[in-house]
């Protein structure tokens, strides 16, 4: 009879405490656990067992004027990637991917190395894959890690390429745009209007994702759903484009740069570049654009789940910079159709009348400049409506250095010199940015004292930096407004700029009277379901310009010559003007060293205007000769006429 | 008798014999020395993980259309055996088991042999079980017991310490029924006969530099083992990723049991998201819960109040299994006493600690509380050794 001896009892009570110490271990940690982190992991939990499922909405179409379909949505099944959970097994899962795909895995790997979007999503690397190879990935989804079948709405193009600039495309928002608040209640990788319609009323097309809120089990099966908002698919937005004669003034534009390319360019020698171009044709009587195009353009459907690296490239890089909408993002000097609105001044101030003649030399000689009309052997003695017609630069030249002399009397009195040609023209809405539905509008130029000094302020730095005689001389005048600074506006040159819908706006004045329109793009918006209109987008008068009948209508009679007996026979020969009359002017902007560019700006038909229709071509020589033709099938298409296509005209006006 | 009173332990058993020495024989009676604190420990540990089993289990059962307590119900009626077992291991006098030691030693290296010939089944990569009809007999887990008794008999001397003979059989024993167990391979139950042997070498008086040099030895032997392929790639990859969890990419192998148990636990948070209505449990997200995760079902269910609770209990077993190491009539008793605390306080630990992070997963199943009759079973064998020492504690 022995217990324990006392050396083994010590070593007992050891291991006792050494026990003791061991539980006292999990009590702490699970005090860390589930008392201090309890939260934490509590959050952790709910993640496991709900999945939110975000059902997109479908994105609204967009249709022509009659209804046709631009853009719509379509649900596409691809195959999506996510790098990040490929792991060390990248290699051989892609390389099982492309067998099953049958694409090169070279192609794999770049469109996972071209995507632009959000890193939130998976990459999509094959779109419409058949059903049969996504039943394969979900089967052997093991072998797949980071691969999914996803359903993915994707924009199409039904009627192909066409208004790529009033379109617009979609894709993620950045993050830049959710901080400025535009797209409130968005999350990164949301798609949105990014260009064109697209963005001014993503708001309508948009729509609002559904939420669906599932109980999940370990497997992933749903055990229930908790609660859930359907997706209100986004309105349809219907343009006043017309789709017939938009793809008729994208080809004709096409057409009539490359006929421009074959003209001889006299003074520089060669050929004319021609590189782009653009047109707009609006009504005149409520400012709608049944068409309006910039070539080149870029192919939207490259935009489509997002454009690569190399697409995006390519267009950044083209020096036709095709994501430019030049009709309305571009401003150039609009040359001699501007000259009605320097006549539009003048009888406004009652400096000529209808009747007044100016003698027409082959120059103008005001101090010791002497400016060079187009035409060297000069046009006589000329009134309004020649001045128009031939297109006298003399004349206005006229015009421009009364308004000089007029300005300086009011300086040497003293009193505040009004600059009336420059008022006229923003009555006509030059100088601001027309109230345009589309983004990335341009304002343009109509410079004055104000702003002459303004820039001289701007640049004098660099002025008074540079060496050159012409530098030093604009360093300490260069604020001062020169009598050729008139002569420059009255013809359309110098540092006049216009955008060619700024300039379809102001002839659409013209036309109607002298009501000036916002020119807009958007016609309605309706209901997807039933095309129950939700909003009407009314017609919107932005000026008008006070001018009496009879002198618009003098105007409207030299515009009238121009196609008939004008600069612009040879691109009209043929056309009938006598039912449809056309009014319109030619121009040919100097921007040297290159060459000129072309721009026929018109209206018909007279009397009872129903269109505008603005060409201009970059570098394509005279206005006659490469703009006026394509204005001219562009007519044949809105009047229902046999289309000549665009040949070029033989006047060099101008 | 000297005045000095020595240690606590001392006290408690010294007042023992006094007051025993002064009682009449009919007191000394076995009956009347039961240990209701470690019976009602251990019966509330096992009702709680029937409770458990049931919570963990219903709603898979459910799904596939089975009844809803199928796994309880097992559980339970294997509970009404292990009390069954424990009333019989109570009834003989544990010194006639000292005397046995030989046979049930013989016994158990039989039973782990035939495992592993046909007679045996696999389950999970190990061949560890006989299916008898519808019972399921590890039989690695009576081993478990067997082996406490058998060392006890080996180590019991009157000499202040066994001597290099016993040690080396003592060694020799648990090397051979280490070795059946590694053929199966089951390296769980060989860690806790290893973690039992070492400390029933401690509490039995081996000299502590061999306790050293086994200990050495024992960790070279772990480092051989991950060199000399013996593991399994899937345990390698257990313990490499509880060591370094980030290098389990994708978190779809061991770390998502790992990860998922510490969700199940932590999200309890102090009082549990109440009985049945744990989202961890129901929805299954815990891989193997109702065996070796059952932790977790108490940790999200009943939080840090029914964790603790689970640990007080085990507490009061370890605690009252201590005391009866202490006061012991003999050196045996004792020694089985120790055995068994060693036993439940390696598998509670290794398998509490592993649900929330702090050791790697191991297959040890939490005695009374995991499902799986065997376990269940020999843990209240083991709960009867603990009473049959206490109870003829008086006895000469």
């Amino acid at each position: 009879m022995h217990q324990l001896d006392g050396p083994r009892r010590i070593r007992l009570s050891v291991f006792s405490v050494l026990v003791f110490a061991l539980f006292l271990a999990l009590f702490s940690r699970l005090w860390y656990l589930q008392v201090l982190a309890g939260e934490r992991y509590g959050h952790l939990a709910e993640g496991n067992r709900l999945r939110r499922v975000v059902v997109d909405a479908p994105r609204g179409r967009i249709l022509d004027r009659d209804g046709k379909v631009l853009v719509r949505d379509r649900a596409a099944w691809a195959v999506t990637v996510k790098p990040s959970e490929l792991g060390d097994q990248r290699a051989a899962v892609l390389g099982r991917l492309a067998r099953l795909l049958d694409l090169p895995r070279g192609e794999l790997e770049e469109r996972l190395r071209d995507y632009t979007g959000s890193p939130l999503r998976g990459i999509p690397v094959a779109e419409d894959v058949p059903r049969q190879i996504l039943f394969y990935l979900t089967e052997h989804a093991e072998s797949f890690p980071g691969v999914a079948p996803e359903v993915l709405t994707l924009r199409e193009y039904p009627s192909g390429p066409v208004a790529a600039h009033v379109l617009g495309y979609v894709g993620e928002v950045s993050g830049a745009d959710l901080k400025s608040g535009r797209f409130r209640g968005l999350k990164e990788g949301d798609l949105v209007g990014k260009a064109g319609v697209e963005l001014s009323y993503d708001r309508q097309l948009r729509g609002r994702p559904g939420v669906r809120d599932l109980e999940v089990n370990a497997k992933g099966d749903v055990v229930r759903t908790l609660n859930s908002t359907e997706p209100v698919p986004g309105n349809d937005l219907r343009l006043t484009l017309d789709l017939g004669v938009q793809r008729t003034v994208e080809q004709s534009l096409a057409a009539g740069m490359k006929a421009a390319r074959t003209l001889p360019d006299t003074q520089r020698g060669g050929t004319y570049p021609a590189r782009a171009s653009a047109a707009v044709v609006l009504d005149p009587n409520d400012g709608s654009v049944i068409a309006m195009a910039s070539l080149p353009q870029y192919d939207p459907r490259k935009f489509v789940g997002g454009i690569s690296r190399r697409d995006f490239a390519v267009y950044s890089n083209d020096p036709g910079k095709p994501l430019i909408a030049r009709a309305v993002q571009s401003v150039y000097p609009p040359g001699s159709t501007w000259k009605p609105f320097t006549a539009a001044a003048a009888l406004r101030a009652g400096m000529i009348t209808p009747g007044s003649r100016y003698t027409c030399p082959g120059s103008y000689r005001l101090g010791n400049y002497v400016k060079r009309d187009w035409k060297a052997s000069g046009h006589g003695s000329v009134g309004l409506v020649d001045s128009l017609r031939e297109s006298c630069d003399v004349y206005y030249y006229n015009i421009g250095a009364n308004f000089g002399a007029v300005e300086r009397a009011e300086q040497d009195r003293g009193e505040k010199i009004v600059e009336q040609m420059q008022a006229t023209a923003r009555s006509f809405g030059f100088d601001r940015a027309p109230g345009l539905d589309l983004p990335f509008v341009a304002g343009g130029t109509v410079p004055d004292r104000a702003w002459r000094r303004q820039f001289w302020e701007d640049n004098r730095k660099e002025y008074c930096a540079g060496e050159s005689a012409l530098y030093k001389e604009l360093c300490r005048y260069g604020w001062r407004w020169q009598g050729g600074d008139n002569l420059n506006i009255a013809i359309g040159q110098g540092d006049l700029q216009v955008s060619p819908l700024q300039l379809a706006s102001a002839y659409g004045a013209l036309a109607n009277g002298g009501t000036v329109y916002a020119p807009r793009v958007g016609k309605e918006v309706t209901a997807p379901a039933r095309g129950r209109r939700l909003r009407t987008v009314q017609p919107k008068v932005s000026s008008v310009v006070r001018l009496p009948p009879g002198d618009l209508t003098a105007i409207g009679d030299g515009l009238r010559a121009v196609p008939s007996a004008g600069t612009a026979v040879s691109a009209f020969q043929g056309f009938p003007l006598d039912r449809f009359p056309v009014a319109g002017k030619t121009g040919t902007a100097d921007l040297p060293p290159k060459a000129p560019f072309a721009w026929f700006a018109s209206y018909a038909p007279v009397g009872n205007p129903r269109y505008v229709v603005v060409v201009m071509v970059e570098e394509g020589g005279h206005g006659g000769e490469s703009a006026a033709p394509v204005a001219r099938t562009v007519y044949e298409k809105l009047f229902g006429l046999p289309t000549t296509g665009p040949k070029t005209g033989s006047d060099r006006s101008g | 008798m000297q005045e000095s009173w020595g240690t606590y332990s001392d006290r408690v058993s010294r007042l023992g014999w006094e007051a025993a020495s002064e009682r009449p024989m009919a007191w000394r009676a076995p009956w009347r020395h039961l240990d209701p604190v470690v019976v009602l420990a251990a019966l509330g540990l096992a009702l709680l993980g029937v409770a458990a089993i049931y919570s963990s289990t219903f709603a898979s059962l459910r799904e596939q259309g089975l009844a809803e307590a199928t796994f309880a119900r097992r559980q339970l009626i294997s509970l009404g055996a292990g009390l069954a077992g424990m009333v019989v291991v109570t009834l003989i006098d544990y010194r006639r088991y000292q005397a046995y030691a030989v046979m049930v030693f013989g016994a158990m290296v039989l039973l782990l042999g035939a495992v592993l010939t046909p007679l045996g089944t696999t389950t999970h990569g190990a061949q560890s079980w006989y299916g008898l009809g519808p019972l399921r007999v590890q039989p690695s887990e009576y081993a478990k017991v067997g082996m406490i008794v058998v060392l006890a008999a080996i180590l019991d001397t009157r000499a202040e310490r066994p001597g290099p003979r016993r040690l080396g059989v003592a060694l020799g024993a648990t090397a051979l029924v280490c070795g059946e167990i590694l053929l199966q391979p089951d390296f769980g139950t060989l860690m806790v006969f290893v973690a039992v042997l070492f400390c029933m070498l401690l509490v039995g008086g081996v000299q502590l530099r061999w306790l050293l040099v086994l200990a050495l030895v024992g960790g070279i032997g772990v480092v051989g083992m991950f060199k000399l392929d013996v593991l399994k790639e899937y345990q390698k990859q257990r313990l490499t990723a509880f060591v370094n969890p980030s290098a389990d990419a994708g978190g779809r192998g061991y770390t998502y049991n790992a990860r998922q148990a510490l969700i199940a636990i932590g999200s309890g948070g102090v009082t549990g998201k109440g009985y049945l209505k744990g989202t961890q449990t129901n929805l299954q997200y815990v891989p193997e819960q109702r065996t070796d995760f059952i932790f977790t079902v108490v940790g999200e269910e009943l939080g840090f109040a029914g964790a603790v609770g689970l640990l007080l209990a085990f507490g009061a077993v370890l605690w009252r299994g201590v005391r009866i190491a202490l006061i012991a009539r003999d050196p045996f008793g004792a020694l089985v006493a120790a055995g068994v605390v060693a036993m439940f306080a390696f598998q509670a630990f290794v398998n509490v600690g592993m649900t929330i992070g702090i050791m790697p997963i191991t297959g040890i199943p939490l005695p009374f509380v995991s499902y799986g009759g065997s376990s269940l079973i020999a843990s209240f064998l083991a709960v009867g050794l603990l009473l049959n020492v206490h109870m003829r504690r008086y006895l000469q």
